[in-house]
C-alpha cells in the first residue's frame, strides 16, 4: 500500500533527479551542440482500494533531450551554404586583389609595352629608345609570368586545403561511425532512453560535416544514423565509414579530383560534391583559378602571335627579315588520358592559327572509333564550359583546320595505336602566360622597318618618281605584299589618242589604272593602292616616259629612319580581333577581371544574405535546445521548494508514526 | 520566441563584428581615398576605370609623340627659312651681276660668294637633328642628304621615305619631307652639258655652280663665251631655275607650316580630351569625402551603442538574485 513514506520518498528521487538535469543544464550552457535535458515526472499507477483509486507517488519518467529534426536540417543547409560561400570568396578575392591591382596588374604593363612601341615609332634609329623597348617587353614578360605564377600558387593552396578538409570529412565519419556504435549498444534505447548526451556528440559531428559538404541523413531503427551525399552514395552506413581521397586527374595536368571509396567500389565523384566548403574550393579553382590562367595565357598568346607577325614582316637594321620578337608559343600537345586503351605516345600538336577565333578553355578530345584520321569520328568538348563543340568538320586526313571556328589546327605529332574512348586533353592557352618570353636580345635587331620599298626599273628614261609607299587602312594584320606590284606609264591609257588620259596601268593591286598628267600634276600627286589587307599610299613626281616602270616589292636593305614597321606594331593597342573581333588585347584580360569583381561581389552578396539565414535558423534551433541560465534559476528554485516540500511530507509521516507509537505505548 | 543565454551572446557579439567590419571598411576608404578598393566593390567601375586609364594612357603617349614631331617640324621649318634666305641673296647678286656695267672683278667676286652660298645650301640640306639623323635623307638618316659628286653634279643620297607619326587615334602627320622634294626637281631651262638638248630637271646646288661658273666666264660645259649677250641670256635663265628653286622652299615650307598648324591644333583636342577622361575617371574612382566622413561618424556610434548595451544586458540574470 503506498503511504505518505514512499509517496515522499518517490518525491524526494524525482525532485532530486530533476535538480540533477537542471545542474547538468547550467554546467553545459556554453556546450556546443547541447541540447537542454528535462525530466518529465508522471504520476505512479494509483491502486484501487476500497472503492477508489489512491494515488501512489511519482515517478520520475525519462529524461528527454529537447530538439528540433527539421530547425537542425534547416541550421545544416544553412551551413553547407555559408560554408560553400564563404569559401569560394576567401580565394576569389584574394586573386582580384593581385590582378586588378593598379600597379602590379597586367594593364599597367601593357600600356608601358605599346608606349615604348610608339617610342619606337618615334625615333627608330635612336639606340637607347630601343633598348627601352627590350626593357619594357621583359617587364611585360616578367608581369605575364608572375601573374601565372601567383594563380598557381593560389590553385596549390586550393588542393592543399581540399586535401586538409578530405581528411576531416574521413575523421568526422569515422567519429560518427563510432558514436553510432555507441549509441546502437547502449542499454534502454528501445525503451525511449537515449543517451542524450551521444546524441548531441553525433548531431554536433553531423554539422560539422555539413558545413564541409551537403549531406543528408536518415535515422535508422536500431539507432544508427545513416549519412548520404551526392546521389545517395553512403559515407557512414550503421557502424562502417567509407573514405574521400584526393588524388591526380587522369587527364588534366596539375589537377586533382576527389574519389570515393565504397564498401566494394572506388570511382570518381568529384561533380557529385555539391554544397559546402569543398565544392565552394571547386567551383573557386575552375571558375577562377583556372579560368584564370587561361584568360592571361589568351592575351599572351594573341600579344606573341600578333606582334611576332608583323614584326616577321619588318627588317632590322642588320637587315634582316623573319625574326621573331617574342617566344613563339603557338604550338602545343596533348596529354593522353591515363587509361586509354591505346598506346599513351600517342600525340597531338595543336598550331594556333588564329588567336582571334581561339576561346580561353581547356579541350578534351575523345576518338569514337572508325578511321583514326577522319574528324567526324571525333567528339570535341569544352572542357571548361562542359559543352561538345561542332565546328565545320575538315576533310579527313592530318592536318585538321578548325581555324574558322576555334582559331586553329591539329595535327598528329607520333602514335602508334588508338582505340575506340580513347581521351585526349590539350589547352593551348593554359600555359601560355608561363612560356612567354623575348626572343630579341640585341636593339639593333628590332625591325622598326619595313622592306616595301619602289625601285624604278634600269631602262627608264623618264624623270618620274614613286615616293617610298606608307602602309595604310590597315585591315589585317601582318602586312606583307604577295607579289610585287608594278606601275607602267601609258600616255594613252584607254587606247583611244583623241583623249587626253595619260597614267599608270597596274599589275598586283586595285585599281588598275592610276591617271597622271605630268603636265599638269608633276609637282606631286598622292594615290593609293589596295594591296589586299592594306593600302600603300605614294606619291608621283616628274615626267616618266613611255613604258617606265616603277616595282613595289619585298626590299633587302635597312633603312635606319624607317618607323613603318614600328608604327603597325604600335598600332597592335587598338586592334581588336581578340574575343572573335570583339575586344583588344588589354579589353581580354580587362573582360576576366570585370567577371572576377562581379563574381566576387556576388559570392560576398550571398555569402552574406547565407550568413544571416544561418543566424536565424540557429536562433530558431536555440530557441528549442538552448539553456536559459534565467529559466534554469527559476527551476532550482521550484525543484529546491518541491524537495523541501517533499522531505516535509516525510517528517510529517515521521511525526505521524511517533503521535501513534506514543498513543499506543 | 524562446532566447537561450547562449543565444544571447552571439547575437551581441555578432552585431558587434558586423559593426566593425563596416567601420574598417570605411576607414580604408578614407585612408587610401578611393572609393573602388577591390573590383568586388563595384564590378562595373571598375572596368570602366582601366577603360579610361589605357585611354589616358594612349592619349598621352600621343602627347609624347606630338612634342617629337613639333620638334622636328620646327627644325625643318627654321632650315628651310634659312634655305629661302640665302636663295634671297642668291637672286640680288644675280640681278646685280646681270647689270651690263659690272667689271669682270666683280663679276668674279659674285661668283665667288654664289659658290659661298651654294656650299652653305649644301650645310642646310644636310641639317641634322638632336638624334643626328639628316632630317633630308627620307628613311636613309644615317647618310648625307646631298653631296658632291665632282665634275659639277651633286647627288641624293637618301631615299623618297616621309615617316609618319601617330598624334591621335587614325591620325598620323609626316615629320620631314626628303631632300629631293626640297633641293631637287627644278626643271632645267638650259642646256648646261652641251648635248643639244635641254636636261629635264637638275638640283640647285647644279643650278648655283652652272650660274657661278657663267659668272665666272667658265660655266661647264658649255664654256661661257665671254660674250657678254650670252651670258645675259644664260644668267636670267638660271635666274629663272634659282627661282624655281625658291618656289619648291616655299611650297615645301608652307606644307611644313600646315603640319604645325595640324600639330598644335591636335595638341589642344588631345588636353580637352585629356581633361575630360581624367574628371570622368576621377568621378567613378575618387571618394567623396564629404559623405565618407558622415557614414564614419554614423558608424562609429553604431559600434559604441552596440559595445555598451551589450555589456548592459550581460549584467542581467537571475543568478545574481538568487
Amino acid at each position: 500500500m503506498a503511504d505518505m513514506l514512499s509517496i515522499g520518498v518517490s518525491a524526494l528521487n524525482v525532485y532530486q533527479r530533476a535538480l540533477n538535469v537542471t545542474s547538468h543544464n547550467v554546467a553545459n550552457v556554453h556546450t556546443q551542440g547541447y541540447s537542454r535535458q528535462r525530466i518529465e515526472p508522471v504520476a505512479r499507477e494509483p491502486e484501487f482500494l476500497k472503492g477508489s483509486y489512491l494515488g501512489s507517488g511519482v515517478q520520475a519518467g525519462s529524461v528527454q533531450r529537447l530538439y528540433d529534426e527539421f530547425l537542425t536540417g534547416q541550421v545544416r543547409a544553412s551551413l553547407s551554404a555559408t560554408g560553400n560561400l564563404e569559401s569560394y570568396y576567401k580565394v576569389a578575392s584574394q586573386i582580384e586583389r593581385v590582378i586588378a591591382d593598379a600597379d602590379a596588374g597586367l594593364d599597367p604593363a601593357m600600356q608601358e609595352f605599346f608606349d615604348a612601341m610608339q617610342g619606337l615609332a618615334d625615333d627608330p634609329s635612336s639606340t637607347p629608345v630601343r633598348e627601352l623597348l627590350l626593357a619594357e617587353s621583359q617587364s611585360l614578360v616578367d608581369r605575364f609570368h608572375f601573374l601565372d605564377r601567383n594563380l598557381e600558387a593560389a590553385k596549390d593552396q586550393v588542393h592543399s586545403d581540399m586535401q586538409s578538409l578530405i581528411e576531416e570529412i574521413n575523421n568526422l565519419a569515422d567519429t560518427i561511425a563510432q558514436l553510432n556504435q555507441r549509441i546502437a549498444n547502449s542499454p534502454g534505447i528501445h525503451q525511449g532512453n537515449w543517451p542524450n548526451d551521444l546524441l548531441d556528440q553525433r548531431d554536433q559531428a553531423i554539422n560539422e560535416l555539413s558545413s564541409i559538404i551537403n549531406i543528408n541523413t536518415l535515422p535508422q531503427d536500431d539507432g544508427t544514423m545513416t549519412v548520404f551525399f551526392g546521389k545517395g552514395q553512403a559515407l557512414v552506413l550503421g557502424v562502417e565509414s567509407n573514405r574521400f581521397a584526393l588524388v591526380d586527374s587522369d587527364i588534366i595536368p596539375d589537377h586533382k579530383e576527389i574519389s570515393y571509396v565504397g564498401s566494394n567500389s572506388v570511382n570518381l565523384v568529384t561533380d557529385q560534391i555539391s554544397g559546402g566548403e569543398l565544392e565552394g574550393l571547386l567551383r573557386a579553382r575552375d571558375e577562377i583559378l583556372e579560368q584564370g590562367r587561361n584568360s592571361l595565357g589568351l592575351v599572351a598568346l594573341g600579344l606573341s602571335f600578333e606582334v611576332n607577325a608583323q614584326h616577321r614582316e619588318g627588317i632590322n637594321l642588320m637587315d634582316q627579315t623573319g625574326l621573331d620578337f617574342f617566344t613563339d608559343i603557338s604550338l602545343s600537345q596533348s596529354r593522353a588520358h591515363t587509361l586509354n586503351a591505346g598506346t599513351t605516345d600517342y600525340v597531338f600538336d595543336i598550331q594556333v592559327t588564329d588567336p582571334g577565333k581561339l576561346p580561353a578553355a581547356d579541350f578534351v578530345l575523345t576518338y569514337n572509333g572508325g578511321g583514326a584520321t577522319d574528324f567526324t569520328n571525333y567528339t570535341l568538348v569544352n572542357e571548361s564550359e562542359g559543352t561538345t563543340l561542332s565546328p565545320a568538320a575538315p576533310p579527313p586526313g592530318f592536318p585538321w583546320d578548325l581555324s574558322a571556328d576555334l582559331g586553329f589546327e591539329i595535327d598528329l605529332s607520333s602514335g602508334a595505336s588508338i582505340s575506340a574512348g580513347d581521351r585526349f586533353f590539350f589547352s593551348p592557352t593554359q600555359e601560355a602566360a608561363s612560356r612567354i618570353g623575348l626572343e630579341i636580345r640585341d636593339p639593333q635587331a628590332i625591325a622598326a622597318a619595313s622592306p616595301i620599298e619602289v625601285t624604278p626599273a634600269g631602262g627608264n628614261t623618264g624623270s618620274g618618281a614613286v615616293s617610298l609607299p606608307s602602309l595604310e587602312e590597315v585591315t589585317s594584320l601582318p602586312v606583307d605584299l604577295a607579289g610585287p606590284v608594278t606601275l607602267t606609264f601609258n600616255p594613252d591609257l584607254d587606247g583611244v589618242p583623241a583623249t587626253n588620259d595619260p597614267g599608270f596601268n597596274v599589275v598586283g593591286a586595285t585599281p588598275a589604272t592610276l591617271a597622271y598628267d605630268p603636265a599638269t600634276q608633276g609637282d606631286g600627286q598622292t594615290y593609293r593602292l589596295d594591296a589586299g589587307g592594306f593600302e600603300l599610299v605614294f606619291s608621283v613626281t616628274g615626267t616618266p616616259a613611255t613604258g617606265d616602270v616603277f616595282t613595289f616589292d619585298d626590299g633587302s636593305a635597312a633603312r635606319p629612319s624607317d618607323n613603318r614597321n614600328a608604327l603597325l606594331m604600335a598600332d597592335l593597342q587598338t586592334w581588336s580581333g581578340m574575343l572573335d573581333g570583339n575586344a583588344t588585347l588589354q579589353d581580354t584580360f580587362g573582360n576576366y577581371v570585370a567577371e572576377i569583381g562581379s563574381r566576387t561581389r556576388q559570392a560576398n552578396v550571398n555569402m552574406q544574405a547565407q550568413q544571416r539565414m544561418l543566424e536565424l535558423n540557429r536562433d530558431s534551433l536555440e530557441g528549442v535546445k538552448g539553456v536559459n541560465l534565467d529559466e534554469e534559476a527559476a527551476n532550482l528554485i521550484r525543484y529546491q521548494q518541491a524537495y523541501q516540500a517533499a522531505a516535509q511530507v516525510i517528517s510529517t509521516a515521521s511525526t505521524l508514526f511517533d503521535s501513534l507509537i506514543a498513543a499506543v505505548r | 520566441m524562446r532566447i537561450s543565454t547562449g543565444m544571447l551572446f552571439e547575437r551581441g557579439v555578432n552585431a558587434m563584428i558586423r559593426q566593425q567590419d563596416r567601420l574598417s571598411k570605411t576607414e580604408l576608404q578614407l585612408a587610401t581615398g578611393e572609393r573602388v578598393l577591390s573590383p568586388e566593390d563595384d564590378p562595373s567601375a571598375t572596368a570602366r576605370i582601366l577603360d579610361l586609364n589605357r585611354e589616358i594612357g594612349m592619349v598621352n603617349q600621343h602627347q609624347r609623340n606630338i612634342e617629337r614631331a613639333r620638334s622636328r617640324l620646327a627644325l625643318e621649318d627654321a632650315t628651310l627659312d634659312g634655305a629661302g634666305n640665302l636663295l634671297q641673296r642668291v637672286r640680288e647678286l644675280t640681278v646685280q651681276a646681270a647689270n651690263d656695267s659690272l667689271s669682270p672683278e666683280n663679276r668674279l667676286a659674285i661668283a665667288y660668294e654664289v659658290e659661298q652660298l651654294r656650299d652653305e645650301l649644301l650645310g642646310l640640306a644636310n641639317t641634322r637633328d638632336s638624334n643626328g639623323e639628316y632630317i633630308f635623307s627620307g628613311y636613309q638618316g644615317d647618310q648625307r642628304a646631298w653631296s658632291d659628286a665632282g665634275g659639277g653634279s651633286y647627288v641624293y643620297n637618301g631615299d623618297q621615305g616621309q615617316r609618319l607619326i601617330n598624334i591621335a587615334h587614325g591620325r598620323r602627320i609626316a615629320d620631314g619631307d626628303n631632300g629631293l622634294e626640297v633641293f631637287g626637281r627644278i626643271p632645267a631651262s638650259l642646256d648646261a652639258d652641251g648635248d643639244g638638248a635641254v636636261e629635264t630637271e637638275r638640283n640647285v646646288f647644279e643650278t648655283l655652280t652652272l650660274l657661278a661658273g657663267v659668272l665666272r666666264g667658265t660655266a661647264l660645259p658649255a664654256p661661257g663665251s665671254g660674250n657678254a649677250a650670252e651670258d645675259a641670256n644664260d644668267i636670267s635663265n638660271y635666274l629663272r631655275e634659282v627661282d624655281a628653286a625658291m618656289g619648291n622652299i616655299f611650297d615645301v615650307r608652307a606644307r611644313v607650316g600646315s603640319r604645325i598648324n595640324a600639330v598644335d591644333e591636335q595638341d589642344n583636342v588631345n588636353q580637352e580630351f585629356l581633361l575630360t577622361m581624367e574628371t570622368t575617371r576621377s568621378e567613378e574612382k575618387d571618394l567623396d569625402y564629404a559623405e565618407a566622413v558622415s557614414r564614419f561618424q554614423q558608424q562609429l556610434t553604431g559600434l559604441q551603442a552596440s559595445q555598451q548595451s551589450f555589456m548592459r544586458i550581460q549584467d542581467l540574470s537571475l543568478f545574481n538574485l538568487l
